[in-house]
């Protein structure tokens, strides 16, 4: 994994670890260092200065072994006993420390040149110690001629184990600066092991901190300016929601309004139904008639049916009466033929008469006269038969006509009779519309009660917008000053973040004009948004009131009547109210 | 009018025998036209009876019928008047007696019986005629109307009367003959 792509927490912890591996290490090793010169000092505090300690006493030792032996020879030369027996407890108490000395200086863990020389010397003491215990014994004794010729040996032994506690000296010397010469080197090393381990944890750290600084600022930047850019959006949407809150509020009192002109509606709506339910049971009530009186039609229609087959009845008589009217007139032919045969009888009569001559005179003025009656009869007969065929023809005309006017007035009838079973079905069907209009009616009542309670509620509904878009409205105002504190806030940070007297202090202002298009400065504004907003929502709230109040009157004209009072009460005295 | 014609004229009394007989006619109507024939000429006027019509005849010669047990020709004087021809079976017959037979003349109807005294007609009128004069006697004045006055007979040349008279006969003796053999 990339060190970029590491978290920012991850990188300070990475940060901080490397720094506190960097003091751990640096610290371990601190201890370590203190621990071997510890130990370096604790050997030399231990060891060699004791083995110095115990060398130099050795030497003292040995050098007051010589000269206790040289003052018990003084003293008994002058025969001091005070002296020599001291001189003997000091002898003793000499060697016991000599070799002493000697033993812890063996005890004393060395480098094995030293035990070798220790070891080497070891001998020498002892011999010495006897040597001096014996010279002693000698000098006690009085033997000093003795004594005399051992001290020789005696100083030859002493000189030797002066020469060697001087090398052994000098060899601890030695060790000793060996050792603290080992210790300083080892002390110069761990310096500079140290220091390269600062070193590097030092460049580590700053390699880290130096990333994860310039990570840390470009984040915060990052976050400075979406901080900057989501404040202006903020701004923006404050001021945004300013205007919608006052737009909410001015729809609200238009709704509110429109609820009371709705109201108004449905009451209106609601007398409608009423005439609508009144006029449907009137309707109801004209059908029924109108169908007693279409039956009663139908009634008069069939007795006219069977007034107009009687007519028929009477014309088929009528037709009879013209069959015998042309069966008058047949005779009549009958008559005309009489006539005819008269008249030529008449013109025979008057030719015989003629053909008799004078003798056929009276006969001639028979037969005229008989010819004058023929005439006359024919006369008659045709007159008759003139009269005979015009009555004829004026009943056969009568008949046709009425035959005609029969059929067409039971054609009307049967008409008349279709139209009123036409009318009595129409009639039972404007019943069944009527009734299922005044179910219908009932059933809008029913439905306009309900939307009244649903009315009542949008109206309550509508308050509660109100109510909150003054919430709104103190939430806005609320916003704007959040989002002005963090825009201070921001600032504040940026000027803590660049300094105070950065260059990218200049340009972080947050713009605050270009949200506010009407030139207005943001709290001018908003004043003025918030009066509109107070005005619109007082308006509202006395149109809902008044609607409240009107309810019960419900009369049309309260639009009007609703302006006149708001003009006329305070609107802060109301909006306090209200909220 | 015809009747009142006739009434006056019928009422005036007669003169005598002979003056009478010349001076009566028996008016008729032909296809709307009046004609006049002496009363002397006419035997009777009847009712039209079936007329059994003869082949091979002239085209006025409608046939014969039989008069009281007389066979009796009968012309058809439209047809020879070249007037407008009525369907057979109307009209009245005129019974005419000539020297030589008896002739049988369809009329539309009889008019009246009138008296004329030879003043009121007029003999030989200035006309051209393809009718044989001594068929046409004269015209004579009834009152506004004029009445020609005809000699049925002689409207038939002696030819026609002679072959009407030998159809006649003809016919006559079939029908004996077939009397006799029905006998």
């Amino acid at each position: 994994m990339k060190f970029e792509n590491l978290s920012f927490i991850k990188k300070l912890w990475l940060m901080s670890f490397t720094l506190i591996a960097t003091i751990a290490a640096e610290s371990i090793l601190a201890h370590l260092f203190a621990k071997d010169l510890r130990s370096k000092i604790t050997t030399i505090n231990e060891v060699l200065i004791p083995a110095q300690r115990n060398v130099m006493m050795a030497d003292m030792q040995h050098d007051a072994l010589r000269a206790t032996i040289y003052r018990s020879i003084i003293a008994m030369d002058r025969s001091d006993t005070d002296e020599l027996e001291s001189s003997i407890s000091d002898q003793k108490i000499y060697s016991e420390k000599f070799l002493e000395a000697i033993e812890s200086l063996a005890k004393i863990s060395l480098s094995k040149e030293i035990t070798d020389e220790i070891d080497f010397i070891k001998p020498s003491i002892s011999k010495y110690i006897e040597e001096s215990k014996k010279l002693i014994q000698l000098i006690i004794q009085g033997k000093s001629s003795e004594a005399t010729k051992q001290i020789p040996e005696f100083q030859k032994t002493f000189k030797f184990l002066e020469q060697r506690l001087g090398s052994l000296g000098d060899m601890i010397n030695k060790e000793i600066h060996e050792r603290n010469k080992a210790a300083e080197k080892s002390t110069s090393r761990n310096e500079v092991i140290s220091t390269i381990t600062i070193l590097i944890g030092l460049f580590i750290g700053i390699t880290y901190s130096k990333f994860t600084i310039k990570n840390l600022e470009s984040s915060i930047l990052t976050v400075i300016n979406s901080f900057e850019i989501e404040n202006k959006k903020l701004t923006h949407t404050s001021a945004h929601l300013k205007k919608t809150s006052k737009s909410l509020a001015d729809s609200a009192s238009k709704q509110a309004a429109s609820i009371e002109e709705t109201v108004a509606s449905m009451e209106e709506i609601s007398s409608m139904m009423n005439q609508t339910t009144q006029g449907s049971s009137r309707c109801k009530e004209l059908t029924q008639q109108g169908a007693k009186n279409s039956s009663a039609g139908k009634d008069a229609v069939s007795g006219l049916m069977t007034s107009m087959t009687d007519f028929e009845h009477s014309n088929a008589q009528l037709e009879k009466m013209v069959s015998l009217i042309t069966e008058i007139s047949n005779k009549t032919t009958v008559i005309n033929e009489i006539v005819f045969e008269s008249r030529l009888l008449a013109f025979n009569a008057s030719i015989e008469a003629a053909r008799a001559g004078v003798y056929g005179k009276g006969f001639a003025v028979v037969a005229e006269e008989v010819g004058k009656l023929a005439v006359m009869s024919g006369k008659a007969s045709s007159e008759i038969s003139v009269l005979l065929e015009s009555s004829r023809l004026e009943v056969s005309r009568i008949v046709g006509e009425t035959r005609e006017r029969i059929a067409v007035a039971k054609k009307a009838s049967e008409n008349c009779s279709t139209s009123f079973l036409k009318m009595a079905e129409s009639f039972t069907s404007i019943e069944e519309s009527a009734t299922s209009i005044a179910k219908a009616t009932r059933e809008q009542e029913i439905g306009i009660k309900q939307t009244n309670i649903s009315m009542n509620n949008m109206d309550k509904i509508t308050q509660n917008n109100l109510q909150n878009a003054g919430h709104v409205l103190s939430e806005v105002q609320i916003l704007d000053d959040v989002v002005k504190s963090i825009s201070g806030a921001n600032q504040s940070f940026k000027a803590e973040f660049y300094g105070r007297n950065s260059k990218h202090l200049q340009n972080t202002g947050i713009d605050t004009s270009e949200f506010y298009p009407e030139k207005l400065m943001p709290n001018d504004h908003q004043t003025h948004v918030k009066n509109d907003f107070l005005q619109s929502a007082n308006r509202a709230l006395i149109a809902t009131e008044e609607t409240h109040a009107t309810e019960p009157k419900q009369e049309i004209d309260e639009p009007s009547r609703n302006s006149e009072i708001v003009s006329n009460k305070t609107p802060s005295s109301r909006w306090k109210k209200a909220s | 009018m015809p009747h009142n014609d006739k009434q006056n004229l019928s009422i005036m009394p007669p003169q005598s025998e002979n003056e009478l007989m010349e001076s009566k006619y028996l008016v008729f109507s032909l296809a709307d036209e009046l004609y006049g024939v002496p009363l002397g000429q006419v035997k009777e006027v009847i009712k039209p009876l079936h007329i059994k019509p003869i082949p091979y005849m002239v085209n006025y010669y409608r046939g014969v019928i039989n008069l009281h047990g007389q066979i009796v020709s009968v012309i058809d004087l439209r047809i020879k008047f070249e007037l407008h021809v009525k369907p057979p079976g109307e009209g009245l017959l005129l019974i005419i007696e000539t020297p030589q037979c008896l002739i049988g003349t369809i009329i539309d109807d009889i008019v009246s019986v009138n008296e004329f005294s030879p003043k009121d007609i007029e003999q030989n009128p200035n006309l051209e005629s393809r009718i044989p004069l001594d068929f046409f006697l004269g015209i004579a004045k009834a009152d506004k109307r004029l009445i020609s006055i005809v000699n049925i007979a002689g409207c038939l040349t002696s030819e026609e009367l002679k072959n009407i008279q030998i159809k006649q006969q003809i016919v006559s003796e079939i029908t004996l003959d077939i009397k006799d053999k029905i006998a």
